[in-house]
Protein backbone atom coordinates (compact mmCIF):
# COMPACT_ATOMS: atom_id res chain seq x y z
CA UNK A 1 0.00 0.00 0.00
CA UNK A 2 1.01 3.25 -1.15
CA UNK A 3 1.50 5.70 1.14
CA UNK A 4 1.21 8.65 -0.37
CA UNK A 5 -2.60 8.49 -1.60
CA UNK A 6 -2.29 11.04 -4.80
CA UNK A 7 0.85 10.61 -6.56
CA UNK A 8 1.58 13.12 -9.10
CA UNK A 9 4.76 11.60 -11.26
CA UNK A 10 6.72 13.65 -13.94
CA UNK A 11 3.49 15.12 -15.40
CA UNK A 12 3.52 17.54 -18.19
CA UNK A 13 0.97 18.83 -20.10
CA UNK A 14 1.01 21.12 -23.85
CA UNK A 15 -2.36 22.11 -25.37
CA UNK A 16 0.08 22.98 -28.27
CA UNK A 17 3.53 21.56 -29.09
CA UNK A 18 6.31 23.09 -27.49
CA UNK A 19 4.12 25.41 -25.71
CA UNK A 20 3.81 23.25 -22.02
CA UNK A 21 1.73 24.43 -19.38
CA UNK A 22 2.42 22.09 -17.19
CA UNK A 23 6.14 21.23 -17.05
CA UNK A 24 7.35 17.25 -14.92
CA UNK A 25 5.45 18.26 -11.53
CA UNK A 26 6.07 15.39 -9.01
CA UNK A 27 3.69 15.82 -5.91
CA UNK A 28 2.71 13.59 -3.42
CA UNK A 29 -0.06 13.53 -0.99
CA UNK A 30 -0.64 11.10 2.09
CA UNK A 31 -4.61 10.36 2.86
CA UNK A 32 -5.79 12.86 4.73
CA UNK A 33 -3.89 15.49 4.01
CA UNK A 34 -4.91 19.48 2.94
CA UNK A 35 -2.73 20.45 0.60
CA UNK A 36 -2.85 23.41 -1.38
CA UNK A 37 -1.05 25.05 -5.11
CA UNK A 38 -0.94 28.36 -5.01
CA UNK A 39 0.44 30.63 -7.48
CA UNK A 40 -0.49 33.29 -10.28
CA UNK A 41 -3.45 33.46 -12.81
CA UNK A 42 -2.05 31.58 -15.61
CA UNK A 43 0.48 29.47 -14.18
CA UNK A 44 -0.92 26.17 -14.56
CA UNK A 45 -3.13 25.18 -11.01
CA UNK A 46 -6.24 25.06 -13.03
CA UNK A 47 -5.05 22.63 -15.58
CA UNK A 48 -3.06 20.60 -12.81
CA UNK A 49 -6.16 20.02 -11.11
CA UNK A 50 -8.14 18.96 -13.77
CA UNK A 51 -5.50 16.47 -14.69
CA UNK A 52 -5.64 15.07 -11.27
CA UNK A 53 -9.44 14.76 -11.43
CA UNK A 54 -9.19 12.96 -14.78
CA UNK A 55 -10.82 15.44 -16.82
CA UNK A 56 -7.39 16.12 -18.38
CA UNK A 57 -5.14 13.68 -19.82
CA UNK A 58 -1.52 14.52 -19.41
CA UNK A 59 0.79 14.52 -22.56
CA UNK A 60 3.69 13.10 -19.84
CA UNK A 61 3.90 11.22 -16.32
CA UNK A 62 0.84 9.79 -14.73
CA UNK A 63 -1.39 10.19 -11.48
CA UNK A 64 -2.66 7.78 -9.10
CA UNK A 65 -4.83 7.92 -6.30
CA UNK A 66 -4.57 5.29 -4.07
CA UNK A 67 -3.36 2.34 -6.36
CA UNK A 68 -5.72 3.12 -9.52
CA UNK A 69 -3.92 5.31 -11.95
CA UNK A 70 -6.13 8.26 -13.08
CA UNK A 71 -7.33 8.38 -16.44
CA UNK A 72 -11.26 9.51 -15.92
CA UNK A 73 -13.06 10.92 -13.52
CA UNK A 74 -14.60 9.42 -10.63
CA UNK A 75 -16.84 9.52 -8.56
CA UNK A 76 -14.09 9.27 -5.59
CA UNK A 77 -13.79 12.19 -6.48
CA UNK A 78 -15.27 15.32 -5.53
CA UNK A 79 -14.50 18.41 -7.42
CA UNK A 80 -15.80 21.97 -6.44
CA UNK A 81 -15.09 24.88 -9.39
CA UNK A 82 -14.49 28.36 -9.10
CA UNK A 83 -18.19 29.34 -8.99
CA UNK A 84 -20.20 27.31 -7.07
CA UNK A 85 -21.48 25.97 -10.68
CA UNK A 86 -25.16 25.23 -9.92
CA UNK A 87 -28.37 24.18 -11.20
CA UNK A 88 -30.21 26.84 -10.84
CA UNK A 89 -33.98 24.97 -11.92
CA UNK A 90 -33.20 22.52 -9.10
CA UNK A 91 -33.93 23.36 -5.49
CA UNK A 92 -30.89 22.50 -2.99
CA UNK A 93 -31.86 19.51 -2.31
CA UNK A 94 -31.86 18.08 -6.17
CA UNK A 95 -28.54 20.10 -6.58
CA UNK A 96 -26.66 18.10 -3.43
CA UNK A 97 -28.68 14.95 -4.42
CA UNK A 98 -27.24 15.05 -8.34
CA UNK A 99 -23.91 13.13 -8.23
CA UNK A 100 -26.90 10.21 -6.64
CA UNK A 101 -29.01 10.92 -9.13
CA UNK A 102 -26.85 10.73 -11.77
CA UNK A 103 -25.26 7.50 -10.72
CA UNK A 104 -28.59 5.93 -10.65
CA UNK A 105 -26.88 5.26 -6.81
CA UNK A 106 -29.41 2.65 -4.84
CA UNK A 107 -29.41 4.72 -1.13
CA UNK A 108 -32.07 3.92 0.69
CA UNK A 109 -32.11 6.69 2.97
CA UNK A 110 -30.66 9.27 0.16
CA UNK A 111 -32.99 12.35 1.56
CA UNK A 112 -31.41 11.87 5.01
CA UNK A 113 -27.96 11.66 3.68
CA UNK A 114 -28.65 14.68 1.89
CA UNK A 115 -29.88 16.77 4.83
CA UNK A 116 -27.56 15.36 7.16
CA UNK A 117 -24.73 16.82 4.33
CA UNK A 118 -26.76 19.91 3.92
CA UNK A 119 -26.63 20.28 7.86
CA UNK A 120 -23.27 19.79 8.21
CA UNK A 121 -23.08 23.24 6.29
CA UNK A 122 -25.40 24.74 7.66
CA UNK A 123 -28.05 24.87 5.15
CA UNK A 124 -30.44 21.93 6.15
CA UNK A 125 -33.54 24.97 6.68
CA UNK A 126 -32.59 25.92 2.53
CA UNK A 127 -33.70 22.75 1.30
CA UNK A 128 -36.34 23.51 -0.61
CA UNK A 129 -34.84 26.91 -1.89
CA UNK A 130 -33.39 27.91 -5.50
CA UNK A 131 -29.68 29.13 -5.65
CA UNK A 132 -31.05 32.00 -7.15
CA UNK A 133 -32.74 32.76 -3.59
CA UNK A 134 -29.02 32.33 -1.90
CA UNK A 135 -26.31 34.48 -1.43
CA UNK A 136 -22.81 33.56 -3.37
CA UNK A 137 -21.54 31.90 0.13
CA UNK A 138 -24.71 30.13 0.98
CA UNK A 139 -24.51 29.00 -3.12
CA UNK A 140 -20.89 27.43 -2.21
CA UNK A 141 -21.71 25.68 0.70
CA UNK A 142 -24.26 23.93 -1.42
CA UNK A 143 -21.80 23.37 -3.67
CA UNK A 144 -19.48 21.71 -0.85
CA UNK A 145 -22.31 19.77 0.31
CA UNK A 146 -22.79 18.31 -3.07
CA UNK A 147 -18.99 17.44 -3.61
CA UNK A 148 -19.41 15.86 -0.32
CA UNK A 149 -22.41 13.23 -0.19
CA UNK A 150 -20.78 10.67 -2.05
CA UNK A 151 -18.20 10.41 0.88
CA UNK A 152 -15.14 11.19 -1.61
CA UNK A 153 -11.65 9.93 -0.50
CA UNK A 154 -10.56 12.95 -2.24
CA UNK A 155 -11.72 16.60 -2.83
CA UNK A 156 -10.35 18.90 -5.68
CA UNK A 157 -11.10 22.80 -5.00
CA UNK A 158 -10.39 24.90 -7.31
CA UNK A 159 -10.16 28.25 -6.04
CA UNK A 160 -14.02 27.51 -4.47
CA UNK A 161 -13.98 31.03 -2.39
CA UNK A 162 -12.49 33.87 -4.65
CA UNK A 163 -15.90 35.61 -5.21
CA UNK A 164 -16.39 35.64 -1.26
CA UNK A 165 -16.34 38.53 0.81
CA UNK A 166 -13.72 37.77 3.47
CA UNK A 167 -15.34 37.13 6.15
CA UNK A 168 -17.44 34.20 4.56
CA UNK A 169 -14.40 32.73 2.95
CA UNK A 170 -13.05 32.62 6.38
CA UNK A 171 -16.47 30.95 7.89
CA UNK A 172 -16.34 28.46 4.95
CA UNK A 173 -12.54 27.75 5.32
CA UNK A 174 -13.53 27.04 8.58
CA UNK A 175 -16.43 24.83 7.91
CA UNK A 176 -14.05 23.01 5.16
CA UNK A 177 -11.52 21.79 7.72
CA UNK A 178 -13.66 20.85 9.87
CA UNK A 179 -15.81 18.52 7.31
CA UNK A 180 -12.42 17.33 6.33
CA UNK A 181 -11.06 16.53 9.23
CA UNK A 182 -14.31 14.40 10.40
CA UNK A 183 -14.51 12.37 7.34
CA UNK A 184 -10.86 12.20 6.69
CA UNK A 185 -10.51 13.79 3.95
CA UNK A 186 -7.51 14.18 1.62
CA UNK A 187 -7.75 17.70 -0.45
CA UNK A 188 -5.71 19.48 -3.36
CA UNK A 189 -6.60 22.94 -3.03
CA UNK A 190 -5.76 26.11 -5.31
CA UNK A 191 -6.21 29.47 -3.86
CA UNK A 192 -4.10 32.48 -4.92
CA UNK A 193 -4.60 33.53 -1.56
CA UNK A 194 -2.02 33.21 0.51
CA UNK A 195 -3.88 33.34 3.97
CA UNK A 196 -6.09 30.99 3.21
CA UNK A 197 -3.51 28.66 2.01
CA UNK A 198 -1.69 28.79 4.88
CA UNK A 199 -4.72 28.83 7.48
CA UNK A 200 -6.22 25.71 5.65
CA UNK A 201 -2.98 23.63 4.51
CA UNK A 202 -0.50 20.78 5.99
CA UNK A 203 1.27 21.23 2.83
CA UNK A 204 1.92 24.75 0.11
CA UNK A 205 3.42 24.01 -3.47
CA UNK A 206 4.09 27.27 -5.23
CA UNK A 207 3.49 27.36 -8.71
CA UNK A 208 5.10 29.05 -11.19
CA UNK A 209 5.09 29.17 -15.29
CA UNK A 210 4.17 25.22 -15.42
CA UNK A 211 6.64 23.88 -12.48
CA UNK A 212 6.53 24.11 -8.64
CA UNK A 213 8.78 27.04 -7.24
CA UNK A 214 8.91 26.13 -3.69
CA UNK A 215 7.72 23.89 -1.11
CA UNK A 216 6.17 24.72 2.40
CA UNK A 217 5.50 22.58 5.00
CA UNK A 218 2.98 24.43 7.59
CA UNK A 219 3.43 22.83 11.14
CA UNK A 220 0.86 24.79 12.64
CA UNK A 221 -0.74 22.34 14.91
CA UNK A 222 -4.75 21.03 14.14
CA UNK A 223 -7.31 21.87 14.45
CA UNK A 224 -6.59 25.31 14.08
CA UNK A 225 -8.58 27.98 15.61
CA UNK A 226 -9.29 31.63 13.68
CA UNK A 227 -7.06 33.59 15.77
CA UNK A 228 -3.79 31.35 14.68
CA UNK A 229 -4.01 34.16 11.41
CA UNK A 230 -2.68 36.61 13.74
CA UNK A 231 0.56 35.27 15.35
CA UNK A 232 3.65 35.39 14.22
CA UNK A 233 4.55 31.97 12.75
CA UNK A 234 1.47 32.04 10.51
CA UNK A 235 2.33 35.76 9.36
CA UNK A 236 6.20 34.40 8.73
CA UNK A 237 4.74 32.14 6.51
CA UNK A 238 2.73 34.10 4.37
CA UNK A 239 5.80 36.89 3.88
CA UNK A 240 7.67 33.63 3.22
CA UNK A 241 5.39 32.63 0.43
CA UNK A 242 4.81 36.06 -0.85
CA UNK A 243 8.31 36.05 -1.47
CA UNK A 244 8.57 32.74 -3.15
CA UNK A 245 5.75 33.79 -5.70
CA UNK A 246 8.01 36.82 -6.44
CA UNK A 247 6.57 40.04 -4.50
CA UNK A 248 9.33 41.30 -2.25
CA UNK A 249 9.54 44.54 -0.55
CA UNK A 250 12.44 45.53 -2.67
CA UNK A 251 10.12 45.09 -5.92
CA UNK A 252 7.59 47.76 -3.90
CA UNK A 253 10.64 50.19 -2.74
CA UNK A 254 11.33 50.22 -6.81
CA UNK A 255 7.48 51.01 -7.50
CA UNK A 256 7.42 53.65 -4.88
CA UNK A 257 4.54 52.12 -2.68
CA UNK B 1 -43.06 50.59 -9.76
CA UNK B 2 -46.45 49.36 -10.26
CA UNK B 3 -47.39 53.22 -10.61
CA UNK B 4 -45.63 53.88 -13.18
CA UNK B 5 -46.91 50.66 -15.01
CA UNK B 6 -50.39 51.64 -14.43
CA UNK B 7 -49.56 54.83 -15.70
CA UNK B 8 -47.78 54.00 -19.17
CA UNK B 9 -51.07 51.45 -19.70
CA UNK B 10 -53.60 54.38 -19.10
CA UNK B 11 -51.92 56.25 -21.61
CA UNK B 12 -51.65 53.36 -23.84
CA UNK B 13 -55.51 53.35 -23.73
CA UNK B 14 -55.56 56.94 -24.39
CA UNK B 15 -53.44 57.18 -27.42
CA UNK B 16 -55.98 53.76 -28.80
CA UNK B 17 -59.07 55.97 -28.12
CA UNK B 18 -57.26 59.30 -29.76
CA UNK B 19 -56.68 57.32 -33.40
CA UNK B 20 -60.28 56.06 -32.63
CA UNK B 21 -61.88 59.17 -33.01
CA UNK B 22 -59.51 60.90 -35.27
CA UNK B 23 -59.93 57.92 -37.47
CA UNK B 24 -63.89 58.44 -37.11
CA UNK B 25 -63.87 62.40 -37.92
CA UNK B 26 -61.54 61.49 -41.01
CA UNK B 27 -64.07 59.20 -41.98
CA UNK B 28 -66.97 61.59 -41.55
CA UNK B 29 -65.52 65.00 -42.44
CA UNK B 30 -63.30 63.82 -46.00
CA UNK B 31 -66.92 61.54 -47.29
CA UNK B 32 -64.13 58.59 -48.08
CA UNK B 33 -65.86 55.84 -49.69
CA UNK B 34 -66.43 53.60 -46.90
CA UNK B 35 -65.49 50.75 -49.47
CA UNK B 36 -61.61 52.56 -49.26
CA UNK B 37 -61.42 52.86 -45.87
CA UNK B 38 -64.60 51.89 -43.08
CA UNK B 39 -65.08 54.38 -39.66
CA UNK B 40 -63.87 52.69 -36.72
CA UNK B 41 -68.35 52.27 -35.41
CA UNK B 42 -69.24 50.48 -38.98
CA UNK B 43 -65.96 48.25 -38.11
CA UNK B 44 -67.24 47.65 -34.97
CA UNK B 45 -71.08 47.22 -35.58
CA UNK B 46 -69.87 44.49 -38.31
CA UNK B 47 -67.67 42.83 -35.44
CA UNK B 48 -70.51 42.90 -33.49
CA UNK B 49 -73.13 41.17 -35.55
CA UNK B 50 -70.86 38.60 -36.98
CA UNK B 51 -69.51 37.89 -33.21
CA UNK B 52 -73.46 38.05 -31.93
CA UNK B 53 -74.80 36.40 -34.62
CA UNK B 54 -71.96 33.62 -34.78
CA UNK B 55 -71.06 34.35 -38.11
CA UNK B 56 -67.56 35.01 -37.30
CA UNK B 57 -67.14 32.04 -34.64
CA UNK B 58 -66.93 29.03 -36.96
CA UNK B 59 -63.82 30.74 -39.03
CA UNK B 60 -62.22 31.81 -35.58
CA UNK B 61 -62.18 28.25 -34.69
CA UNK B 62 -60.97 26.98 -37.85
CA UNK B 63 -57.96 29.40 -37.59
CA UNK B 64 -57.51 28.87 -34.32
CA UNK B 65 -57.21 25.08 -34.47
CA UNK B 66 -55.01 25.31 -37.49
CA UNK B 67 -52.31 27.71 -36.18
CA UNK B 68 -52.47 25.28 -32.88
CA UNK B 69 -52.13 22.53 -35.09
CA UNK B 70 -49.14 24.23 -37.16
CA UNK B 71 -47.55 25.34 -33.94
CA UNK B 72 -47.72 22.06 -32.20
CA UNK B 73 -46.67 20.00 -34.98
CA UNK B 74 -43.71 22.66 -36.66
CA UNK B 75 -42.27 23.28 -32.69
CA UNK B 76 -42.19 19.64 -31.93
CA UNK B 77 -40.86 18.12 -35.28
CA UNK B 78 -38.44 21.18 -34.76
CA UNK B 79 -37.56 20.72 -31.45
CA UNK B 80 -36.24 16.56 -31.81
CA UNK B 81 -34.29 17.78 -34.68
CA UNK B 82 -32.93 20.80 -33.12
CA UNK B 83 -31.95 17.92 -30.37
CA UNK B 84 -30.92 15.40 -33.06
CA UNK B 85 -28.42 17.39 -34.98
CA UNK B 86 -27.37 19.21 -31.68
CA UNK B 87 -26.30 16.07 -30.13
CA UNK B 88 -24.96 14.57 -33.63
CA UNK B 89 -22.27 16.80 -35.45
CA UNK B 90 -21.67 14.35 -38.13
CA UNK B 91 -25.30 14.66 -39.24
CA UNK B 92 -25.17 18.70 -38.16
CA UNK B 93 -22.38 19.02 -40.59
CA UNK B 94 -23.91 16.70 -43.44
CA UNK B 95 -27.64 18.17 -43.32
CA UNK B 96 -27.38 21.64 -42.28
CA UNK B 97 -26.62 23.43 -45.86
CA UNK B 98 -29.81 21.50 -47.05
CA UNK B 99 -32.32 22.59 -43.82
CA UNK B 100 -30.68 25.86 -44.28
CA UNK B 101 -31.95 26.19 -47.95
CA UNK B 102 -34.96 24.28 -47.46
CA UNK B 103 -35.98 27.63 -45.29
CA UNK B 104 -34.25 29.94 -47.85
CA UNK B 105 -37.70 29.26 -50.08
CA UNK B 106 -40.75 31.02 -48.85
CA UNK B 107 -43.07 28.56 -47.40
CA UNK B 108 -45.92 30.13 -49.37
CA UNK B 109 -44.58 29.55 -52.72
CA UNK B 110 -45.17 25.71 -51.67
CA UNK B 111 -48.87 26.72 -51.24
CA UNK B 112 -50.46 25.82 -54.57
CA UNK B 113 -47.83 22.64 -54.47
CA UNK B 114 -49.51 21.34 -51.18
CA UNK B 115 -52.51 22.14 -52.70
CA UNK B 116 -52.40 19.44 -55.17
CA UNK B 117 -50.69 16.92 -52.86
CA UNK B 118 -53.55 17.54 -50.09
CA UNK B 119 -56.50 19.59 -51.58
CA UNK B 120 -58.06 22.40 -50.67
CA UNK B 121 -58.91 22.80 -46.83
CA UNK B 122 -57.03 22.57 -43.50
CA UNK B 123 -54.29 19.81 -44.13
CA UNK B 124 -52.30 22.02 -46.88
CA UNK B 125 -53.01 25.05 -44.60
CA UNK B 126 -52.01 23.53 -40.98
CA UNK B 127 -48.52 22.11 -42.96
CA UNK B 128 -47.72 25.21 -44.67
CA UNK B 129 -48.32 26.36 -40.78
CA UNK B 130 -46.12 23.44 -39.53
CA UNK B 131 -43.14 24.49 -41.93
CA UNK B 132 -42.71 28.22 -41.06
CA UNK B 133 -42.46 27.00 -37.31
CA UNK B 134 -40.55 24.78 -37.56
CA UNK B 135 -37.04 26.80 -38.72
CA UNK B 136 -37.25 28.78 -34.97
CA UNK B 137 -37.13 26.22 -32.97
CA UNK B 138 -34.91 23.91 -34.82
CA UNK B 139 -32.39 26.40 -34.67
CA UNK B 140 -33.16 27.79 -31.14
CA UNK B 141 -32.94 24.54 -29.68
CA UNK B 142 -29.76 23.91 -31.81
CA UNK B 143 -28.06 26.74 -30.64
CA UNK B 144 -29.34 26.85 -26.74
CA UNK B 145 -27.92 23.07 -26.37
CA UNK B 146 -24.77 23.90 -27.90
CA UNK B 147 -23.93 26.73 -25.57
CA UNK B 148 -23.12 25.26 -22.47
CA UNK B 149 -20.60 26.70 -19.66
CA UNK B 150 -17.87 24.44 -19.76
CA UNK B 151 -17.95 24.32 -15.77
CA UNK B 152 -21.22 22.52 -16.27
CA UNK B 153 -20.16 20.25 -18.96
CA UNK B 154 -17.35 19.33 -16.62
CA UNK B 155 -19.36 18.92 -13.31
CA UNK B 156 -21.58 16.69 -15.61
CA UNK B 157 -18.57 14.70 -16.29
CA UNK B 158 -17.11 14.43 -12.93
CA UNK B 159 -20.13 12.88 -11.82
CA UNK B 160 -19.99 10.17 -14.56
CA UNK B 161 -23.63 11.28 -16.58
CA UNK B 162 -24.44 9.57 -19.58
CA UNK B 163 -24.83 11.51 -22.92
CA UNK B 164 -28.49 11.11 -22.59
CA UNK B 165 -28.44 12.39 -18.67
CA UNK B 166 -26.62 15.05 -19.88
CA UNK B 167 -28.93 16.00 -22.47
CA UNK B 168 -32.19 15.46 -19.98
CA UNK B 169 -30.91 16.89 -16.93
CA UNK B 170 -28.32 19.77 -18.20
CA UNK B 171 -28.66 20.75 -21.77
CA UNK B 172 -32.20 21.43 -22.27
CA UNK B 173 -32.93 22.95 -19.15
CA UNK B 174 -30.08 25.37 -19.72
CA UNK B 175 -31.15 25.71 -23.15
CA UNK B 176 -34.69 26.32 -22.34
CA UNK B 177 -34.73 29.95 -22.09
CA UNK B 178 -33.48 29.99 -26.12
CA UNK B 179 -35.66 27.06 -26.90
CA UNK B 180 -38.79 29.22 -25.59
CA UNK B 181 -37.70 32.67 -27.55
CA UNK B 182 -38.03 30.18 -30.62
CA UNK B 183 -41.67 29.06 -29.13
CA UNK B 184 -42.59 32.48 -28.68
CA UNK B 185 -41.19 33.81 -32.33
CA UNK B 186 -43.58 30.43 -33.94
CA UNK B 187 -46.49 31.46 -31.97
CA UNK B 188 -46.39 34.79 -33.96
CA UNK B 189 -45.39 33.33 -37.10
CA UNK B 190 -47.94 30.17 -36.85
CA UNK B 191 -50.94 32.83 -37.22
CA UNK B 192 -49.52 35.08 -40.45
CA UNK B 193 -49.13 30.91 -41.77
CA UNK B 194 -52.42 30.06 -40.80
CA UNK B 195 -54.14 33.01 -42.19
CA UNK B 196 -52.21 33.38 -45.46
CA UNK B 197 -52.56 29.61 -46.17
CA UNK B 198 -55.92 30.17 -45.80
CA UNK B 199 -55.89 32.77 -48.94
CA UNK B 200 -54.49 30.10 -50.79
CA UNK B 201 -56.08 27.08 -49.79
CA UNK B 202 -59.12 27.54 -47.30
CA UNK B 203 -62.57 27.52 -47.58
CA UNK B 204 -62.80 28.63 -43.82
CA UNK B 205 -61.12 30.72 -41.59
CA UNK B 206 -60.11 34.13 -40.79
CA UNK B 207 -57.87 34.05 -44.04
CA UNK B 208 -61.01 32.85 -46.16
CA UNK B 209 -62.97 35.64 -44.87
CA UNK B 210 -60.50 38.05 -46.02
CA UNK B 211 -60.55 36.59 -49.77
CA UNK B 212 -64.30 36.36 -49.50
CA UNK B 213 -65.29 40.15 -48.41
CA UNK B 214 -62.22 41.91 -50.67
CA UNK B 215 -64.42 40.03 -53.66
CA UNK B 216 -67.92 41.52 -52.27
CA UNK B 217 -65.52 45.02 -52.15
CA UNK B 218 -66.61 44.45 -48.37
CA UNK B 219 -63.32 46.59 -46.48
CA UNK B 220 -65.48 46.99 -43.63
CA UNK B 221 -65.96 43.18 -42.21
CA UNK B 222 -62.04 43.16 -43.56
CA UNK B 223 -61.23 45.54 -41.12
CA UNK B 224 -63.33 43.18 -38.57
CA UNK B 225 -61.49 40.38 -39.48
CA UNK B 226 -57.86 42.20 -38.84
CA UNK B 227 -59.23 42.98 -35.43
CA UNK B 228 -60.07 39.11 -34.73
CA UNK B 229 -56.80 38.46 -36.18
CA UNK B 230 -55.14 40.88 -34.05
CA UNK B 231 -56.77 39.29 -30.81
CA UNK B 232 -56.02 35.84 -31.14
CA UNK B 233 -51.85 37.02 -32.14
CA UNK B 234 -52.23 39.14 -28.62
CA UNK B 235 -53.98 36.07 -26.76
CA UNK B 236 -51.69 34.21 -28.03
CA UNK B 237 -48.57 35.70 -27.31
CA UNK B 238 -49.57 36.80 -23.92
CA UNK B 239 -50.17 32.57 -23.30
CA UNK B 240 -46.69 31.90 -24.90
CA UNK B 241 -44.94 34.67 -22.84
CA UNK B 242 -46.82 33.63 -19.49
CA UNK B 243 -46.37 30.16 -19.84
CA UNK B 244 -42.26 30.61 -20.94
CA UNK B 245 -41.98 33.30 -17.49
CA UNK B 246 -43.42 30.14 -15.43
CA UNK B 247 -41.04 27.53 -16.81
CA UNK B 248 -37.98 29.89 -16.45
CA UNK B 249 -39.37 31.21 -12.73
CA UNK B 250 -35.68 29.20 -11.47
CA UNK B 251 -33.52 30.39 -14.41
CA UNK B 252 -31.55 33.63 -14.05
CA UNK B 253 -33.16 35.26 -16.65
CA UNK B 254 -36.46 34.74 -15.10
CA UNK B 255 -38.01 34.65 -18.75
CA UNK B 256 -38.98 37.12 -21.21
CA UNK B 257 -40.48 40.23 -20.07
CA UNK B 258 -43.03 42.03 -22.32
CA UNK B 259 -43.43 44.77 -20.26
CA UNK B 260 -39.83 46.06 -19.50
Amino acid sequence: MNMDFISIDNVSFEYKKDHPVIKNIDWKIPKGEFHSLIGRSGCGKTTLLKIVAGLITPTGGTVAIGDVQVSYPSLKTGFVFQTPNLLEWSSVLENVLLPLTLNRKKISNHLEVALEVLATVGLKDYSYHYPTELSGGQQSRVAIARALITEPAVLLMDEPFAALDAITREELQIDLLRLCHLKGTTVLFITHDISESVYLSDKIAVMDNGAIQEEFSIDIPKPRKDNIRYQPTFNKLCSDIRKSMGFSSAKQDARGI
Amino acid sequence: MQGEFKIKKIYSIILLFLILVSWELFCRVSNISILVIPPPSAVGLVLWEGLSEGYLWVHIWVTSVEMLLGLVIGCSFGFLSGLFLGENKFLRDLLWPYILASQVIPKLALGPLFIIWFGFGMTSTVIITALICFFPLLENTLTGIQYIPTEKRELFRMLGATRLQTLLKLKIPHGLPTILAGVRVSVVLALIGAVVGEFLSGQEGLGATIIAAQGMMDSTLMFATFIIITFIGLIFYQLATTTERWLLRRHNSGGFNANP
